[in-house]
């Protein structure tokens, strides 16, 4: 396939993965995908590490069941060959509360088949869990704020 | 054929970084460039957004002055035209304890005749942190 027909592709998986749509998303990668993503298990206990679809279907449903709404934008998409790199930016509504969630990913895939057979990413995990929490962590670890977590 | 601008770029950054020599980073940043490492800018005041060459030499200078870098391994690069982006494992130690720091980054950066013109870092700030603080973070165990 062309870079310009697996950036397509990619865009197609982002619209699909980023609006739920998680059967959808799922045609997109390999039976045997495999996924990376190192997180705080105490409140993202759906992350880590991830083979297969059955486990990602896992994975996606728990996120998408978990946000009333979810778009993403991809402002850096960086395409060598079959692998691919994007910078994503998340936006995810929390159903508890309706409060917006905003976080970047890099996200890094391999390809095989035209399929994505390999998925890593990178979050600013700290900022995520400030937002999840909705408590400002850095002010209590850095002792401008005495409570506890 | 042509070297690409990453490998140049990375050269200069890392020996800005362990060396203090920004001379040669300095040459390779365009005057406005645009440079954003994402993370708790209360805890590493190095983080976030900076904009023109001096600043970004400025931020350098304050990593340099917090960590020294040993090794680092990359584990996945693409390389477009004018555009790169890497994954890596970088083994450093944090000057003013001298903890080891093993962190995961990633980096996206798009270059302009040479000189980076924009730059994206992602690092996985949780793990960073309890590195730092040298003890886990007890979060609530909940599924938000």
């Amino acid at each position: 396939m062309t870079e310009g027909s697996h950036r397509q592709r990619m865009l197609e998986f982002f619209k699909a993965l980023y609006s739920g749509d998680v059967e959808g998303a799922l045609a997109y990668v390999t039976d045997d995908v495999e996924f990376l993503a190192n997180a705080p298990v105490d409140i993202l206990p759906h992350m880590g590490h991830r083979r297969g679809k059955a486990e990602m279907r896992e994975m996606w449903k728990a996120v998408a069941a978990r946000y009333s709404e979810m778009r993403c934008d991809v402002p850096i998409l960086v395409i060598e060959g079959d692998k691919v790199a994007a910078n994503i930016r998340v936006f995810f509504r929390k159903n508890i509360n309706q409060r917006m969630v905003q976080f970047d990913v890099a996200a890094f895939y391999t390809l095989r088949d035209d399929k994505i057979s390999q998925i890593r990413e990178i979050i600013d995990t700290f900022d995520l869990v400030e937002q999840l929490l909705e408590r400002d962590v850095a002010a209590i670890l850095t002792g401008r704020r005495s409570s506890g977590i | 054929m042509t070297e690409h601008s990453l490998w140049r770029f990375s050269r200069a950054l890392h020996r800005a970084i362990n060396e203090r020599q920004p001379a040669d980073l300095e040459t390779l940043l365009d005057e406005d460039v645009d440079w954003a490492i994402y993370g708790p800018v209360d805890m590493f005041p190095f983080f976030g957004s900076r904009r023109g060459r001096a600043a970004v030499i400025d931020v350098i200078r304050q990593i340099a002055d917090n960590f020294r870098v040993h090794r680092f391994d990359r584990e996945s690069i693409m390389l477009g035209v004018d555009s790169a982006s890497s994954m890596m494992r970088y083994s450093m130690t944090a000057l003013d304890s001298n903890k080891p720091i093993s962190l995961r980054i990633a980096h996206f950066a798009q270059f302009r005749a040479g000189r980076l013109t924009n730059f994206r870092v992602l690092v996985d700030t949780f793990d960073l942190v309890e590195q730092t603080v040298g003890y886990p973070i007890h979060l609530p165990r909940m599924a938000v």
